[in-house]
């Protein structure tokens, strides 16, 4: 009898489908590292029809899969629990229509965030979600997370910007989700919406239509030093309070900035600062003039070290760059990086934060911390070794903590890595047995098999039960022999 | 049947599973403001309105949050949130209706990017199912993806898959100047292509609304920010002043007409004016949704003219025969309409 | 560290008996944290979509198989094999991960443990060890080709498919043998005042086949007024060498030009892989003759950007596009001084294209070994530039050349490649 293997390879041809389980140690794992477990195959679809073929075959003989973009999670969103098919959307990276009238995009979900903001940068216009990955990870990754990005403080999350989507259900029917114009056709249901920051686990969108934002004519960035935290905290409170919007409200801690400056994202931020505060305004040259005097007071008044303001691209990019290399330079402290991502309310930041902090020594984990202030985005990044298993166990618990402080203080466990499998565990943090029941009717709802990247987002009960069905699942995708 | 008030959320649970437990229907409703737009309950229903939640339970000015039960009106919420300097993107102070109606019902998605669909407000809900089982989704904060958003099926949802009891809405501080503005009268070409401008400004309006009456058409809204950049958006676009902001919805149509509610790419729009009669009257907004009144021959025509245009069209008021005559839905969506009816409500009881 | 103490230490033999790895090795690849921001930045993983020829699965592959997690290392070299060492993922990468250091050492290992197989790869590593290494043979071996073409042969060989098509279409035509004869040896000194000494790189390919480059360099540091020596003594540089895993080899030619090279305080050369090998004698040679020499190696723009041209370049109205060999970027971070020199040329007009810093699908041998990869990543360069619409495209590296002329020809562009030493020579002086 023909394996799965060989009828995806068949379907695809040699070059697109890996099964040399040597080569498939590399889709162990994402950004989050904790978790590890290779598929039993990778498979590289180039378009909708295709991923429908895959998905019927692989349905048909009730086969897991794992939709994969540029494995850029930091949940273990595209990690394989249990035997399972990894799709691999990389391929499917082509701009398909923009369309300036309606500022709106359709493309594909292999398409990087950032390279379509390039593509359309000569009408004027940008992707607005920007995650810190923004250069690597892929739109169809982003709608999958509902990723954010430090300008979501005035501009949204990844949900806010789409307008339709083209999907296909884990058994390859065809579903369209949102409209033309927009996320809902009236008298419908907000179906892009609950499928959007579902993890993978609803489908594979094929073709998304987002909206663009248009540039704006001028963008003042600001960053100013603090001697300690808590000033930094309440100057982001009292620019809110003013009734300002930035664009972005950016801290970094001592930690992260000593990293930063001793790696290629160097961007000269005062090594001898607490924390630096990145603001950064946009709209109008006249009305960002008053915006940053009135955001120069806030930081002389929370008495600021040093305060610098750039106007030009260069030196904004500047700024910008230990920012948005932050997580990589961390890798510089040892040879794991474990990022966190809780939220509070952002009146309890600085209680947080020194929460954190406690918690950090408690548990002898090395801990940085950079976040988004304006939302209350927390980032606590622990580097640590992963081989030594009693520091990670550390690590782990230490993460625990922090995120049941954040819950205490009435956050929520992520604000936008999503759950995959590293929180999978924290989720009863939050949502009490019957919140978990109906987000699992919603599921079903999609994936009535539960095939669509199982294991991920909610506590699975029945897993041992699912166990029992792997020897002979592995054997139908392998082929007899290569499963022995 | 008389009208059910229950009072706090575990009041609605408890009704809901009574009346699940006599296999009887229900429709969910507010103040009935918005009635007129869903086909009547079936016979012998109950209603169980949840006017009497009229709580805005917490707000939060420093965190940019409140949570306020489904109840509160429209016009309540909006004053609470003038005093605190704050404001909800999609909410209109001149709506009679509840907050819960509002997300239940049809609420427009955003015109501008710097104005946020109803969508991105809603950051979570306490909600029942018709089993009378309480839940709760999303979060209290500004940003969360922990697990699924089943808070965002409220929106749209006509009371038909779950109750909300508690409503968790993300806020903005006020802006420092809205102004309401209108262009000068011009054909509906000409307003179109204002329209298109405008979209593309940095600067684009919050409320962005195209309105053809008696063959006149403007460009009409709402612009909010900075005073500067709000005045100067005026004048580059040739706009002035208007005393007061056009109402984001067309009045109820004359005897003989009905109500025409659909969307449409907002670079179609021209196309969609071709298929209307010349008389009669358009609402488009700026995010692509519009409205029109046609008799119902001519609502006939435009539905079979959507796919050509490309978008949806759908009647919303006149007789009950006809409410939700319209284009259909992709057979993928219809699929995941009904399955997630009958994971929610799998008895079909609410009306 | 907080728990150093309890940290286990590598111990090869504790992960599997097969590992051939260093324990350095394995140290370096554990600097990858896995965040994915070195993928956009690599030309493999952009044609092929796949984490196994990404930057950070080819350093995952190493890790697994240090750790004795691997059966097969086949596996792990036919991807290590399929990687350009074009090293734009160091730029990319944010905690500082040496990935070119870690290709290189375990391709050794692998090498050692095993020699590839495949005959054309056998070939080319017999044609590298022993012809390619020594200058006379590979002078000889030029001839035979020259009279090989002329007699018909490469297109019989193409015919009968000895010859893969890939490759014929990429390798100039050889040049007649006055073009082939080797650049006067020994001292050559200018016309005005010197302003300094320097050493003169010629390597080894680019004599036979670029020689006019090499004597166009020479002219060009003259007119610049340098005293420039030409060592007889020097040889190929190695790079390729130590790309295909032979590193003794090449560290016997490295041993060779530190010597003929000793008396030079600067080493200027033409081209970018060689700049780039010459500048790892330290790491190659692992003493300090090595670092000594490789802190003396200079690529010509950036030595001439540095000391200023002192000769005006003659008057060229051309609008070029300047594209960066990946040794000269992210091999030798040398990104605006070509540029700076070229601005100097009166007439010239740049036109940009779409990321300049992607590899063109050359590196060195590569697009013999991989030659379906390699046109691929050629045609997307092409793409690039066809799209800027340049009358010359300026880079700094043979094997660029002439991936990027072949793939503009194939695209049908006229645009003509040429090294941006031959757009700043000065008029000729009658």
């Amino acid at each position: 009898m023909k394996s799965v293997v060989d009828e995806l390879e068949a379907l695809l041809g040699p070059n697109r489908t890996i099964h040399s389980r040597d080569a498939l140690l590399a889709w162990e794992c994402d950004g989050f590292t904790i978790h590890r477990e290779p598929p039993l195959a990778v498979v590289f679809p180039e378009s909708t029809t295709e991923v429908q073929a895959v998905l019927r075959i692989l349905s048909k003989n009730g086969v897991p899969f794992v939709p994969r973009g540029a494995g850029t999670c930091l949940s273990g969103g595209p990690t394989p629990v249990g035997p399972s098919v990894v799709v691999e959307l990389a391929r499917m990276n082509r701009v398909l229509d923009v369309d300036a009238v309606d500022r709106s995009a359709l493309v594909q979900p292999g398409v990087v965030n950032l390279d379509l903001t390039t593509h359309v940068k000569h009408l004027s216009l940008h992707y607005a979600p920007d995650p810190s990955s923004q250069s690597v990870c892929t739109i169809g990754g982003n709608v999958a997370e509902n990723s954010g990005g430090p300008h979501c403080f005035k501009y949204g999350m990844t949900v806010d910007h789409l307008i339709g989507a083209t999907v296909v259900l884990p058994d390859g029917q065809l579903a369209q989700l949102g409209t033309e114009s927009g996320p809902r056709p009236p008298q419908g249901l907000d179906l892009l919406g609950v499928f959007c920051g579902s993890e993978g686990t609803f489908g594979i969108c094929t073709e998304i239509r987002v909206r663009l934002s248009t540039d704006q004519p001028a963008v003042r960035t600001l960053l100013a030093s603090f001697a300690d935290m808590t000033s930094a905290c309440r100057a982001v409170s009292d620019i809110v309070g003013r009734g300002l919007v930035p664009a972005a409200l950016e801290i970094l801690d001592q930690a992260t900035i000593r990293a930063v400056e001793a790696s290629v994202y160097k961007a000269g931020y005062p090594e001898d600062a607490a924390a630096v505060l990145l603001v950064e305004f946009d709209g109008e040259e006249e009305t960002l003039d008053e915006e940053a005097g009135q955001t120069r007071q806030v930081f002389a008044h929370h008495d600021a070290l040093r305060i610098e303001e750039a106007t030009d691209p260069r030196e904004r990019l500047r700024l910008w760059k230990g920012r948005k290399g932050a997580f990589g330079a961390m890798g510089r402290l040892s040879t794991d990086l474990y990022v966190l991502d809780g939220v509070v309310p952002r009146t309890k930041l600085v209680e947080a934060l020194e929460g954190i902090y406690a918690i950090g020594k408690k548990h002898f984990v090395v801990l940085t911390n950079v976040f988004h202030a304006g939302d209350g985005n927390l980032h606590p990044n622990i580097s640590y070794d992963g081989r030594n298993t009693e520091e990670t166990a550390r690590v782990v618990q230490a993460g625990h903590e922090i995120l049941e402080l954040c819950v205490k203080l009435g956050g929520s466990v992520s604000g936008e890595h999503g759950i995959g499998t590293e929180k999978i565990n924290h989720m009863p943090l939050m949502y009490r047995p019957q919140d978990l029941d109906v987000m699992a009717r919603v599921r079903r709802a999609f994936d009535k098999e539960g095939l669509c990247n199982p294991g991920k987002v909610l506590p699975n009960r029945s897993a041992c039960a699912e166990s029992q069905k792997w020897p002979a699942m592995i054997a139908r995708v392998l082929g007899e022999d290569a499963a022995r | 049947m008389s009208e059910l008030r229950p009072a706090s959320a575990s009041e609605v649970a408890s009704m809901l599973r009574d009346l699940a437990s006599a296999k009887t229907s229900v429709r969910i409703r507010g103040l009935g403001t918005r009635d007129r737009l869903c086909v009547p309950a079936p016979k012998g229903a109950a209603i169980l309105s949840l006017r009497a939640m009229s709580a805005i339970e917490r707000l939060e000015p420093d965190d940019l949050t409140c949570s306020v039960q489904p109840g509160v009106t429209c016009r309540q919420l909006a004053d609470a949130l003038t005093r605190a300097q704050l404001e909800l993107d999609c909410l209109d102070a001149d709506d009679l209706g509840t907050i819960g109606g509002l997300y239940a019902s049809d609420p427009l998605p955003a015109a501008s990017p710097h104005a946020a669909s109803p969508r991105s407000t809603l950051l979570g809900i306490d909600g029942a199912l018709m089993e009378g089982l309480e839940f709760r989704s999303g979060a209290r904060v500004v940003k969360s993806v922990a697990g699924f958003d089943v808070h965002r099926l409220l929106v749209g949802s006509r009371g038909r898959l779950f109750a909300a009891t508690l409503l968790h809405l993300k806020l903005r501080p006020a802006p420092k100047a809205k102004v309401a503005f209108e262009s000068p009268p011009s054909d509906v070409v000409l307003a179109t292509k204002l329209l298109h401008t405008l979209r593309i400004d940095a600067s684009s309006p919050k409320r962005l609304m195209l309105l053809r009456e008696n063959g006149v058409a403007m460009v009409c809204g709402v612009a909010s920010g900075n005073p500067r950049q709000v005045a100067s958006l005026l004048v580059r676009h040739g706009l002035r002043e208007a005393t007061a902001a056009k109402r984001p919805h067309l009045s109820a149509p004359d005897v003989g007409h009905e109500l025409v509610v659909g969307c449409v790419r907002p670079s179609r729009l021209l196309d969609l004016v071709a298929a209307l009669p010349a008389e009669a009257p358009l609402l488009a907004h700026g995010g692509g949704h519009f409205e029109t009144m046609l008799t119902p021959s001519r609502s006939d025509a435009l539905v079979a003219a959507m796919p050509r245009i490309g978008g949806h069209a759908v009647v919303a008021l006149g007789a009950n025969a006809r409410i939700g005559v319209g284009t259909h839905l992709d057979v993928g969506a219809e699929r995941l309409q009904r399955e997630l009816r009958s994971a929610l409500d799998p008895r079909a009881l609410l009306a | 560290m907080t728990t150093s103490s309890t940290r286990p230490a590598f111990d090869s033999k504790a992960g599997a008996e097969s590992s051939p790895l260093s324990a350095n090795t394995y140290e370096q690849t554990l600097g990858c944290v896995h965040c994915g921001l070195c993928l956009p930045a690599c030309p493999t993983y952009k044609t092929t979509g796949s984490e196994a020829d990404s930057p950070r699965g080819r350093i995952y592959l190493v890790r697994a198989l240090a750790e004795g997690r691997v059966q097969d290392s086949g596996i792990v070299r036919h991807h290590l094999d399929r990687c350009l060492d074009c090293r734009a993922c160091e730029t990319a990468c944010p905690s500082g991960v040496h990935y070119g250091a870690i290709l290189e050492s375990t391709r050794a290992a692998l090498e050692a443990k095993q020699p590839a197989a495949g005959l054309r790869v056998r070939v080319a590593k017999l044609l590298l060890r022993h012809v390619v290494a020594h200058q006379a043979r590979l002078r000889f071996s030029f001839a035979l080709l020259r009279l090989a073409e002329s007699l018909g042969l490469r297109r019989l060989a193409r015919a009968i498919g000895l010859l893969p098509k890939a490759v014929d279409d990429i390798a100039p035509r050889v040049p007649g043998a006055s073009a082939r004869a080797p650049l006067p040896t020994g001292w050559h000194k200018p016309r005005g005042q010197s302003r300094g000494k320097v050493g003169l790189f010629t390597g080894c390919v680019m004599e036979p086949i670029f020689g006019h480059m090499n004597r166009a360099t020479l002219r060009l540091l003259l007119a610049n007024d340098f005293e420039v020596f030409v060592p007889s003594a020097q040889k190929c540089c190695g790079a390729l060498l130590v790309h295909a895993g032979l590193p003794e080899d090449a560290q016997r030619l490295a041993r060779a030009n530190t010597t003929a090279f000793a008396e030079c305080e600067v080493v200027v050369n033409n081209s970018a892989g060689c700049g780039c090998a010459m500048r790892e004698y330290g790491e190659l040679l692992g003493d300090e003759a090595g670092r000594t020499f490789a802190e003396k190696c200079r690529d010509i723009s950036e030595f001439l950007a540095d000391r200023g041209l002192s000769a005006t370049p003659a008057r060229c109205e051309v609008k070029v596009a300047y594209d960066d060999p990946c040794h000269l970027c992210h091999g030798q971070k040398v990104r605006q001084q070509p540029r700076d020199l070229l601005a100097k040329v009166p007439g010239l007009k740049f036109t940009q294209h779409a990321r300049p810093e992607d590899c063109c699908g050359s590196a060195g041998i590569y697009n013999l070994l991989q030659p379906d990869l390699a046109a691929d990543i050629g045609r997307r360069k092409a793409e690039s530039l066809c799209a800027a619409n340049p009358d010359l495209v300026a880079t700094g590296n043979p094997g660029c050349m002439m991936q990027i002329a072949a793939h503009l020809k194939a695209a049908g562009s006229k645009a003509r490649v040429v090294h941006p030493v031959e757009l700043l020579l000065p008029e000729d002086r009658p």
